[in-house]
């Protein structure tokens, strides 16, 4: 059984250890030799992160399932959703890109969602169950596959190579889309795992 | 200061407690097993970019989409596309895939490639520098899977059957590789092994 101390932190980049000092509601710790993050004293609970991942969740499926744009080239409207666009790839034989794909756009966004969703469920309950150490490994391992913003920016660089061959027309998918983007980078910059971590009891016997 | 390693004391890869180092040995939070460094970050890190370095040739010279207008085929590598776009008027796009699709796989593999030697020759450069690189590179990473996107949402759009239809072609699956596997190199490199040269090199910060 390994000793552990809570009141101390090193530092996840360059390893350099200190002590924790409270910190005021919205405030940083940042490393000295490094300068990245430590951790904060997050403005946003975990009941209120519970109602951010609900609302983006919520969000996802329109999201993907409506259309980002219709285009009306040579007489007839073609439609394209997040979903759609991912299956076409697929059925053209490129599977390793559509998986890629569908990884980075759909799938990670939507499981760091609702594991980060389920994270804040059982820390606002109070709810003893071992599954909360295996969510929040789990958003860690998906923050970094997850992709919107890099679609979103994508989509307008598709737009503008669209827009000089045919008629375009946004649809209700992209305000979706955009919604959930911005939830998303919210999420990201509230969330701190040291204090989710730090809700998990440590067992006396391992 | 003083880094964990010297203390004796580790920080657990997953959950961020620092525990007593022990070999084999679990943290007694999350139950992950517990290792001073990653296990052979190095040697990982250099797989993953030799391996990307052989997939850029074709991922830059075999065609990324390619166009069947009215049983015509027209190939486009990610180079022509660029110049497409630059001839059609709109510079500021072509930068933006420019950038994203050959500037920044490419200077991704030769600066990992340059951490990675510098490191393991123990050059001496600032240690918050060769950092600053390494958080740059790690960062615009995921801005490479900007033309995949791109191409997905260009290929759902574009499908008129007989008369005009654009297909990805097999530069895309080479691209693809390319940006997870120097995604997959940069998550592979230990960034404490870094700064435990500090004491070695005796640097003052």
């Amino acid at each position: 059984m390994n000793k552990y101390n809570e009141t101390l932190i090193a530092c996840e980049h360059c390893d350099l250890l200190q002590v924790k000092q409270p910190l005021q509601l919205g405030q940083i710790a940042t490393c000295p030799r490094c300068g990245s993050r430590l951790y904060f004293n997050s403005i946003c609970s975990p009941m209120s992160m519970l109602a951010l991942t609900l609302t983006a969740l919520i969000l996802l499926l329109p999201a993907n399932l409506y259309p980002l744009l219709s285009m009306t080239m040579i007489g007839s409207t073609e439609t394209a959703s997040l979903l759609q666009a991912t299956l076409k790839i697929f059925h053209e034989g490129n599977y390793f890109v559509a998986l890629l794909i569908f990884i980075c756009s759909t799938i990670a966004p939507f499981l760091m969602l609702l594991s980060l969703c389920c994270a804040s469920f059982i820390i606002s309950f109070n709810i003893q169950t071992q599954w909360l150490k295996k969510l929040l490994k789990w958003t860690d391992f998906l923050t970094h596959w997850s992709m919107l913003e890099v679609y979103l920016v994508s989509f307008l660089v598709a737009l503008i190579k669209l827009v000089d061959l045919a008629d375009i027309e946004l649809g209700v998918g992209l305000v979706c889309f955009s919604l959930l983007m911005i939830i998303n980078s919210l999420i990201l910059s509230f969330f701190d795992a040291s204090s989710y971590w730090q809700k998990v009891p440590i067992d006396a016997i391992s | 200061m003083q880094s964990a390693k010297d203390a004796g004391l580790v920080r657990c890869g997953e959950c961020a407690l620092v525990c007593s180092f022990q070999e084999n040995s679990q943290c007694p939070r999350c139950n992950a097993t517990l290792t001073m460094r990653q296990t052979n970050s190095l040697q990982k890190t250099w797989a993953y970019l030799i391996t990307a370095c052989i997939f850029i040739f074709p991922a830059n010279f075999m065609p990324i989409t390619i166009l069947i207008s009215q049983g015509n085929e027209t190939p486009d590598t990610i180079m022509s596309g660029v110049i497409a776009l630059i001839n059609s008027g709109s510079a500021g796009i072509a930068i933006i895939v420019f950038v994203a699709s050959i500037v920044v796989p490419i200077a991704k593999i030769l600066g990992m490639g340059f951490i990675l030697l510098s490191l393991q020759l123990q050059l001496s450069m600032s240690h918050k520098m060769r950092f600053i690189m390494f958080k740059f590179i790690d960062w615009v990473g995921r801005w490479s899977m900007l033309d995949l996107f791109v191409i997905s949402i260009m290929v759902a759009v574009i499908d008129k059957g007989q008369l005009l239809v654009i297909v990805p072609g097999p530069g895309a699956t080479a691209f693809a590789s390319v940006v997870v596997l120097t995604l997959l190199a940069a998550k592979s490199f230990d960034t404490r092994l870094m700064w435990d040269l500090e004491k070695d090199n005796d640097w003052t910060n």
